[in-house]
């Protein structure tokens, strides 16, 4: 894996949104509930956690308790605001229509299993990942170099005008279109600042 | 809305236009209005393309009012797609206009004993039937452009393209938005076929020198109206989901639950859903710009603005900016991860006139039965043209997924009395299932889309996480949702009276301040149980039995990846959906 930390412009940052949605690696303490991993290790607030994110989904199966649920090594965690129509009800934590998808709900789980650490899936979508991205960021993700191509080629103006230098594996690099053509791939631990 | 309209097609010498007295039906508007006219009027067992039956067009019971959110068109007949009784509604600037017009309903009888083909000019003065040969075989965007050159561009137009003309069971019927395009349909259930079959291609309606409906108490109207707003503009998902996203919004979230029916129902995820979710067409838009391009509304007085504006990489318009449910049909459905594909087959199905979903999911069984290859996106926009060129392979796949997979021989074809189902795998939402099941309209998802059950206080209290208590939600939503249609209100607003018990009440306010008495929550649920009643009661009458309420066998047999699940709600649960 290398290491790649870019300094772009504010501007930039909702350029790497797009990674949420296919999600992130971290490394992390397992074998805690959904609200320790969130709000202890994220650092998500948590207010921003029981009001802002409605829609939680534990290895693809909606979760109703976040003190109930617990994150796993290679769990893949999805957080989502509010959505729209029956089916955003539906899938929402606790909600009235729970009962339409009972079928593939999280079951609650036992915590305090023995492990310890681990690497955990993040997955943000909507708002949430307008909200929380930004932070994630900045402390580390791990991601496919493919991804990262992918967002170079979809938006090649923004990259070349918006990201100001690179260091990858503590050497200077040129973020160019060049650059990002030789990542696919690559796993890449991936850190975005703020150009100051 | 003081008046009805009746267009008898079949009148010697021409269509005959009569204006009328609301009599029995008024107070009624949108879905109660046009549902209840079928019900009363069209003989159940009639040929849906016959000169019995008829073609209801309905505002809801605040549209033309300053309400907000209230600009919904309620188009209803028998369904050729189904054989039952049909309601498809659609946003567009026509229900305000129709109702500013003072129309409670217009209803197109008989049907033209030749070819010909006729349009209808209503205005403050009254209403014109002329002939409208040059419009023949004419898209609904050509149809539009030559409209307006005779018209004005201030005027709202419903019309049909040539799908309706050629009376396709899956064909729409296209209502024009805020800058004239007919980029809104009531799509569902071959209400297209009905018009096209009277000999009816467009509708010109005018409110030039018309006010708005004055509420029958201003004063309250007015704060409720405020209220109202504000809760939409406060609460996080129509205040800034579906503003920012749009109802695309649903793709992701969709997909990681593992409902998203993915090639034609094969699987619940789809690895491309990240290419084509509302966050990437949001972004895209954004970069592309131009007027109205990620938040826009499809008629005035809407506050949510859910809907934008789709162009192409050299900055010209394409369609409006393709809903969760489209994209999903003609993208996840298919195979298909690229967004401006989509765009265009929106477009094409806007033109022709086709409902986006019966067209997705047609498409899906045509490449499972070999036509064309999943993912395969200029296979699909081929497939297309022949709908819209009519040819015999086009004439097929216009007829819909039931239609298509029966003529080619594949038994995974996902419709409910003939209609196809729209974006959730009715196994990983197994409530939806239900809803699909026992609808009336055929699988549908708005018909259980509203508002909650328990601030309705529909049906008694629920314990939602009883077994059976998808069979109770999916009863109460089904009775909310035939109320809301009745208002010409978006269901977009549910969220927020959701959880917002101050809209809610604003909401019913406002309501009561219009019409001059007082609505209860008792209201609402007598008001959604007839139109339901009366929409049971047609398709009993029209032979279906409880055997049509059942979804396809293979949603029994076939487990659904990620979570490989079948759908395990019993026959005979199904069946107590409608004991009330
Ligand atoms: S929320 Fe969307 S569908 Fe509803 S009225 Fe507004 S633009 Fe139309």
């Amino acid at each position: 894996m290398i290491r790649l930390h870019l300094n772009v412009d504010a501007s930039c940052i909702p350029l790497f949104y797009s990674l949420f949605e296919k999600g992130v690696v971290l490394s992390a303490n397992t074998g805690c509930t959904l609200r320790d991993f969130l709000c202890g290790q994220l650092r998500l607030s948590g207010d921003y956690l029981d009001q802002r994110v409605q829609t939680l989904f534990l290895d693809a199966r909606p979760v109703d308790d976040v003190d109930k649920a617990v994150v796993r090594d290679g769990s893949t965690l999805a957080l989502s605001a509010a959505m729209p129509g029956v089916l955003g009800a539906t899938m929402r934590k606790g909600g009235r229509y729970a009962a339409f998808r009972k079928g593939i709900s999280q079951p609650a789980d036992e915590c305090g299993i023995c492990e310890t650490s681990g690497r955990v899936t993040v997955k943000l979508f909507n708002m949430v990942a307008k909200e929380v991205g930004g932070r994630l960021l900045e402390t580390g993700v791990e991601v496919d170099g493919s991804d990262l191509q992918r967002i170079a080629d979809r938006y090649p103006g923004e990259v070349s005008r918006g990201i100001q230098k690179g260091r990858m594996d503590d050497h200077a690099i040129t973020p160019d279109m060049a650059f990002f053509s030789t990542l696919p791939g690559k796993r890449v631990l991936l850190s975005v600042g703020i150009a100051g | 809305m003081d008046k009805i309209l009746r267009i008898n097609m079949s009148a010697p010498g021409g269509p005959a236009v009569k204006t009328e007295a609301p009599g029995n039906y008024a107070g009624l508007g949108g879905r109660a209005m046009t549902s209840a006219v079928v019900a009363k009027e069209v003989p159940p067992t009639c040929h849906p393309l016959g000169d019995a039956n008829k073609l209801v067009i309905a505002p809801g019971i605040l549209s033309g009012s300053a309400a907000a959110m209230s600009g919904r068109l309620s188009i209803g007949c028998k369904s050729p797609l189904t054989g039952g009784i049909k309601e498809a509604n659609s946003g567009g600037q026509a229900a305000q206009v129709m109702g500013r017009l003072g129309y409670a309903a217009i209803i197109v009888e008989g049907k033209v004993p030749d070819d010909s083909q006729y349009k209808i000019f209503i205005n403050k003065d009254g209403v014109k039937v002329e002939s409208a040969a040059d419009l023949k075989g004419l898209g609904n965007y050509a149809t539009v452009d030559k409209l307006a050159a005779q018209y004005g561009k201030k005027v709202a137009f419903i019309t049909i393209g040539q799908a309706g003309e050629m009376k396709m069971s899956a064909a729409s019927i296209a209502v024009t938005d805020m800058e004239q395009r007919p980029t809104r349909h009531a799509g569902r259930g071959g209400v297209g076929a009905v018009m096209g079959s009277k000999g009816l291609k467009a509708i010109i309606l005018d409110d030039d020198g018309m006010k708005m409906r004055p509420p029958a108490d201003p004063e309250k109207f007015k704060a409720a109206n405020k209220a109202f707003t504000e809760g939409l503009r406060k609460h996080p998902v129509t205040g800034e989901g579906l503003p920012a996203f749009g109802t695309n919004v649903l793709t992701n979230v969709v997909n990681e639950a593992g409902a998203y029916p993915t090639n034609n129902f094969r699987k619940g995820q789809f690895a491309g859903a990240s290419n084509i979710s509302g966050e990437t067409q949001a972004a895209l838009e954004n970069k592309r710009g131009g007027e109205g391009s990620a938040t826009h509304g499809c008629h005035r007085g809407c506050v949510i603005r859910c809907s934008g504006t789709f162009y192409d990489k050299n900055g010209n318009y394409v369609t409006k900016q393709p809903e969760y449910e489209t994209v999903w049909a003609h993208g996840g459905n298919c195979g298909i991860d690229d967004i401006d594909m989509i765009a265009q087959l929106d477009r094409m199905d806007d033109d022709f006139g086709v409902d986006t979903i019966e067209m997705g999911a047609t498409i899906g069984v045509a490449m499972d039965a070999g036509l064309a290859k999943f993912g395969d996106g200029k296979a699909a926009i081929k497939l297309l043209q022949e709908v819209g060129d009519g040819t015999p392979l086009g004439r097929i796949l216009g007829n819909g997924a039931a239609v298509t997979g029966q003529v080619f021989g594949v038994e995974r074809v996902p419709v409910v009395k003939r209609q196809s189902m729209p974006a959730y795998d009715p196994r990983a939402v197994q409530g939806m299932g239900v809803t699909y099941a026992t609808t009336t309209m055929g699988a549908d998802h708005t018909a259980g889309y509203a508002v909650t059950a328990n601030l309705l206080g529909v049906g008694g209290n629920v314990n939602a996480l009883k077994p059976e208590g998808q069979v109770e939600l999916s009863r109460n939503l089904q009775i909310a949702t035939a109320a809301i249609d009745s208002t010409g209100m978006c269901l977009f607003i549910a969220f927020a009276i959701l959880d917002q018990p101050d809209t809610f009440n604003a909401l019913v306010d406002l309501v009561g301040a219009f019409i001059g008495q007082p609505m209860t929550a008792d209201d609402v649920t007598a008001l959604g149980k007839s139109v339901l009643k009366n929409e049971r009661e047609f398709n009993l009458a029209a032979g279906f039995t409880a055997k049509d309420d059942r979804l396809p066998d293979y949603f029994k047999k076939e487990a659904l990846a990620p979570h490989n699940i079948t759908f395990g709600v019993k026959d005979e649960e199904l069946d107590t959906v409608f004991n009330w």
